[in-house]
């Protein structure tokens, strides 16, 4: 049933409502984004242009003329030839690595859109990256203007690097964020504060998979995830429920396996500039049934027994002010995974590698997105962060997309400077229950190299949920759910 | 296990199979539950659960037997586990069910022995026959290993059946058969005083979760969002069997009953556990009801309850002479407001102008069943108030999390007096008003780089005080009854435990550690858990003690225990001096205070458990 519900909601406000008209079959339905012909080209909410006032002119972050290339991405460099264009649907990998980095995608040279770690990990590792063209995306109109409508009134502190005025859309416009700004980096990372999610999220059948480079998948743990955003709402109602002193509150329980089934968290992060305030956390242990307070200072440990960091929550979830430096680096363009699966769980399949349909997990490492998943040139920001000494990490790096903050790729290195941790985020568009167009990441790949281990997270994530209310994300759900 | 009120599962499945349909028919919205709402089938079950085994083995001799029991099992114990999440329309229900089975080790085959031998003794008829179907004569009668295999009958297996009810967006409704603990303490009870529980199986060692002994209750909550907070309440409306009621000490003298009284029933002698006294009874309905709030950043509650006091009392029977008159062993409790000059409430004071109950008056007290012509005593669950307030604070300042609670119990029962004697704590039950308070303090270690671990070690430390307020010397108040150490106005406890967690919560060491302040002694717990797959999980653990060296001791020497069943009038232990002690009941003393009651009781616990 939830499958169907997926299908419906999302497939449809996609445009594939004819795929819904023999829809008894489940089975028969094409599930993923990738089961689409061949250089398909998702239009915009109405078919135009994309609006220039939010994303420039000519929009730079995917093709969006159904299916015909933005001419000046497409535009081939003086001396390249037809034959030396890489086609759609190239599977990029340790074997023709060398032959097609040279090659040319949407006008650019392909090399040029592999970060480095990214071709060790085809060199080296064995990732196999299948190429499709880019599309546009178009994030929710009301998140785009009321970026525009807040300009003036936010205010960015170079002495603080904090933050006041947002109400809400970006902190910044990025178009006006330039790589001569020296806060630029820390402007767009407090736009990551203002997320692509919607004003509440579903993080449907959210699963932690264990998985060993070399052996696979070892354990997997499944949970229940709801958060509720306070401020910054766009759904229609007020932009700010409460009295404005919250930011968001999240309920997350375990359902798998047994011995943490039951077991909870329910967390309150306030709407604090400085980030000083810390998050009110309260965990439900079923072995002694009553919540009992955590700490609210674990935003640099690992969440449970992952390798991901409760920082590494899309890439990097901390303001800046938790980091000594961020730093806007580069733009360019690299390939990411914009356009993942609409069924990233597949609970049909539990317990098998079949349950996560998006995650190469029976090809070795047994940790990088699977071949159907398909790769595409994005524009980006490359944004460099320093955190505190007392961070495990000494450096961290974010590839995310330059017309609003959605992370795809990340780095991460150890107190010795070297590459420790390498995140893939796999994304795509989801239309809420009131027709919200937010963009989200479905899949997590975070990858401990030094261990040869990842724990990578899926989700069936949904946008603005039909009936949720603040008063269903409290700490009387987490009781009464963790049973 | 023989029940002496089963009647509960006849009261508890037709008002939930009543009350939920009626329910089902009724309600307007749907509690949570875990499909996101997707699923709008009416029914729907699933579930999963474990397989376990659990082995004990003993690390020191037990001097209550003759073999020398270091390396013995001391238990070995399989369990079935099945939880059921059941979906009916609006209502999801719950449904936990378990099966135990244990082998009866040579090491409970040496107490059961002595136990046989005691009841021979203790009825003059010649030991080595087998007693057995006379154990617990006055508990939980059947065979010594009843006191294990707890789930015999039907409402042991179903250890909890509830339905869950979200009648209004604010009023949420947990009918049935449940688990509910308020209030903040680690290890000791304060306000967690809704439920009993079951110390037979491992003493304290268990999670809460597996040993306390789930209610009927009627529990509601009530939310308010406005101030940030919600009110919860509940009802017990005294639907659940006998042996459902307070916690259960190991009177049977099993493995856990603190030493020297391995292989003694309690239970022969006394009657355990009277449930029908006028300061305690079952039938009563309990209830308590608690505002439980943020402010700021602080969580906080306040709350009351009418409940049963956890640990059960000794009350010293009357015996009822030839002639009709009342002859007390100690002071009789619980007849209403009989109360004499000096403070006693007494029958049958040999003082001219004190006190004198009515003999009917006394006998009234006992409920339905006055047995005091044949056993020493009756333990109570005498009902008591608790008022409670906690609260918790994350200090950003301190990296640490604070909580704290106080529970505050006018009247609280306590056994007191007769200290010179084998029986010490059996003069009667005095009330004290005694006030809990537990302070502690929890914070992540990042010990990564030292000790190599995968991330924050919590660790934790807790000192909880009971406070008997105007505790006099002369009140000669007990621990627990049979041990003679007065217990201190103070008494504190400081615990402290840390987790490691090490290949990603693949491997988790751990190590518990408790003291009592105020009288010496101690615990430590260290274990680790292995964690393979989804399925596989293998703790092992380390039950170890220290104490001062006042331990209570077996009387006489304990090779000669179960030498000679045909030696009438030897109890297993012979060579004691009377000016000493008693064969059963150990040496006289007042000193073993709750860390000397362990004494040699330092014991390795393996667990597998498969998960499914």
């Amino acid at each position: 049933m939830y499958k169907k519900l997926l299908t419906a909601s999302v497939v449809a406000s996609m445009g594939f409502a004819p795929l819904m008209a023999s829809a008894e079959d489940e089975t028969a339905l094409p599930l993923y984004a990738t089961d689409r012909e061949p250089g398909y080209v998702q239009p915009t909410a109405d078919g135009s242009k994309p609006n220039p006032v939010f994303y420039g002119s000519p929009a730079k972050a995917g093709r969006w003329d159904n299916g015909k290339p933005d001419m000046e991405a497409e535009q081939l460099p003086e001396g390249v030839t037809e034959d030396q264009v890489m086609k759609a649907g190239t599977v990029i990998n340790a074997a023709n690595f060398d032959k097609v980095k040279d090659m040319y995608f949407e006008g650019k040279r392909v090399g040029d859109m592999i970060t480095e770690k990214i071709e060790w990990m085809i060199r080296e590792k064995n990732l196999a990256m299948n190429i499709r063209h880019s599309e546009f995306i178009e994030m929710d109109e009301k998140y785009m203007q009321a970026t525009q409508d807040g300009k003036g009134k936010v205010k960015f502190d170079p002495e603080t690097r904090a933050v006041s005025g947002w109400e809400a859309g970006m902190f910044f416009d990025p178009q006006e964020i330039s790589m001569d700004d020296p806060h630029a980096g820390d402007k767009l990372i407090w736009n990551l504060r203002s997320p692509t999610y919607g004003a509440t999220m579903d993080l449907r059948h959210i699963s932690w998979v264990f998985l060993d480079g070399e052996d696979g998948m070892e354990r997997i743990q499944r949970w229940w995830a709801r958060r509720y955003y306070m401020e910054g709402r766009l759904d229609g109602g007020p932009l700010v429920e409460g009295d404005g002193d919250i930011m968001q509150k999240t309920v997350l329980v375990a359902i798998y396996p047994q011995d943490i089934k039951g077991i909870g968290i329910f967390s309150v992060r306030y709407n604090d500039p400085t980030a000083e305030t810390p998050d009110d956390v309260w965990a439900y242990l079923k072995s002694v049934r009553r919540a009992r307070r955590l700490s609210g200072n674990a935003w640099m440990d690992p969440i449970g027994g992952t390798v991901q960091l409760y920082d590494d929550w899309d890439i990097w979830d901390a303001v800046p002010t938790k980091y000594k430096d961020v730093k806007l680096v580069d733009r360019r363009y690299v390939f990411a995974i914009a356009h993942a699966p609409l069924m990233t769980v597949d609970l049909r399949f539990r317990n098998t590698i079949q349950e996560f349909p998006a995650v190469g997990m029976d090809i070795p490492p047994h940790y990088f997105p699977a071949p159907q998943v398909q790769w595409e040139p994005r524009e980006v920001w490359v944004i460099e962060g320093t955190p505190p000494d007392v961070h495990p990490y000494s450096k961290k790096v974010v590839y995310m997309e330059v017309d609003y903050p959605r992370p795809y790729l990340g780095e991460a290195y150890d107190k010795n400077g070297e590459f420790w941790k390498g995140f893939i985020f796999q994304n795509r568009l989801d239309v809420g229950d009131d027709g919200y167009k937010a963009l989200m990441p479905v899949v997590g790949h975070i990858i401990d190299f030094k261990a040869d281990f990842a724990t990578n997270w899926s989700s069936n994530m949904k946008a603005n949920p039909a009936g949720v209310e603040e008063t269903d994300v409290t700490l009387q759900t987490l009781i009464a759910l963790a049973r | 296990m023989v029940m002496k009120n089963n009647t509960s599962i006849k009261k508890v499945g037709g008002f939930l199979l009543g009350f939920g349909g009626l329910m089902a028919a009724a309600s307007p919205t749907f509690a949570a539950d875990f499909d996101y709402g997707l699923d709008d089938s009416f029914f729907k079950i699933s579930y999963n659960g474990y397989v376990r085994t659990t082995v004990g083995v003993l690390l020191q001799d037990s001097k209550e037997t003759a073999a020398d029991d270091k390396w013995r099992m001391s238990q070995a114990r399989a369990t079935v586990n099945v939880d059921w999440d059941i979906k009916t329309g609006p209502l999801n229900w719950r449904v936990v069910t378990r099966v135990e089975e244990e082998y009866k080790t040579d090491y409970l085959e040496d107490l059961s022995e002595r136990m046989d031998k005691q009841y021979a003794v203790l009825n003059g008829v010649l030991p080595g026959l087998d007693n057995r179907g006379t154990y617990g004569r006055y508990g939980t009668e059947g065979s010594f290993m009843d006191q294990y295999e707890t789930t015999d009958e039907i409402m042991d297996i179903v250890r909890e059946i509830y339905f869950d009810w979200q009648i209004t967006d604010r009023l949420f409704a947990r009918i049935g058969r449940q688990q509910l603990v308020w209030g903040e303490s680690d290890f000791f009870q304060a306000m967690d005083v809704v439920h009993g529980y079951d110390f037979r199986q491992r003493l304290f060692y268990e999670n809460n979760e597996e040993w306390r002994k789930p209610l009927f209750l009627l529990n509601f909550v009530y939310e308010v969002h406005e101030w940030d907070g919600m009110l919860n309440f509940y009802i017990r409306p005294g639907l659940d069997r006998a042996v459902d009621m307070g916690s259960n000490y190991n009177l049977e003298g099993g493995r856990w009953i603190p030493t020297p009284y391995r292989g003694v029933d309690f239970t022969q002698v006394t009657d355990a556990y009277n449930e029908d006294h006028n300061k305690g009874d079952w039938d009563d309905w309990t209830y308590g009801i608690r505002w439980n709030g943020r402010w700021g950043s602080a969580g906080y509650s306040f709350s009351y309850m009418k409940t049963f006091n956890p640990q059960p009392v000794i009350n010293p029977n009357l015996n009822l002479n030839a002639g009709g008159t009342l002859e007390a062993f100690g002071a009789y409790y619980g007849v209403g407001d009989a109360e004499d000059p000096l403070g006693f409430r007494s029958i049958g004071n040999p003082v001219p102008g004190q006190y004198n109950m009515p003999v009917d008056k006394a006998l009234a007290g006992y409920g339905d069943g006055y047995r005091g012509d044949k056993l020493l005593g009756e333990w109570l669950y005498p009902e008591i108030d608790v008022f409670g307030f906690t609260i918790n604070y994350f200090s950003m300042a301190m990296d640490s999390t604070l909580s704290a609670e106080v529970a505050f119990i006018p009247n609280k029962p306590y056994n007191y007096g007769q200290l010179k004697s084998d029986l010490p704590g059996w003069g009667g039950i005095k009330e004290k008003d005694t006030l809990n308070v537990m302070l502690r303090i929890d914070k992540e270690f990042k010990w990564q780089e030292i000790l190599g671990t995968h991330r924050p070690s919590l660790s934790s430390i807790q000192l909880f005080d009971t406070w008997i307020i105007n505790r006099k010397k002369s009140d000669e108040i007990v621990e627990f009854a049979s041990f003679g150490e007065e217990k201190s106005e103070h008494t504190v406890y400081l615990t402290l435990f840390t987790l490691l967690n090490y290949t990603r919560d693949t491997i988790n060491p751990s190590l518990v550690v408790g003291t009592d302040l105020t009288n010496g002694g101690g615990f430590v717990i260290p274990a680790v858990e292995f964690v393979w797959g989804n399925d596989w999980r293998l703790k092992v653990e380390a039950d170890l003690w220290w104490n001062d060296g006042d331990r209570k001791k077996v009387c006489g020497k304990a090779e000669n225990n179960a030498s000679d069943p045909s030696a009438v009038g030897d109890l297993g232990v012979s060579g004691c001096s009377k000016a000493v002690g008693d064969d059963l009941l150990g040496v006289r003393e007042n000193d073993a205070s709750f860390m000397d009651w362990f004494a040699r009781d330092n014991q390795l616990v393996f667990k597998l458990t498969r998960q499914f």
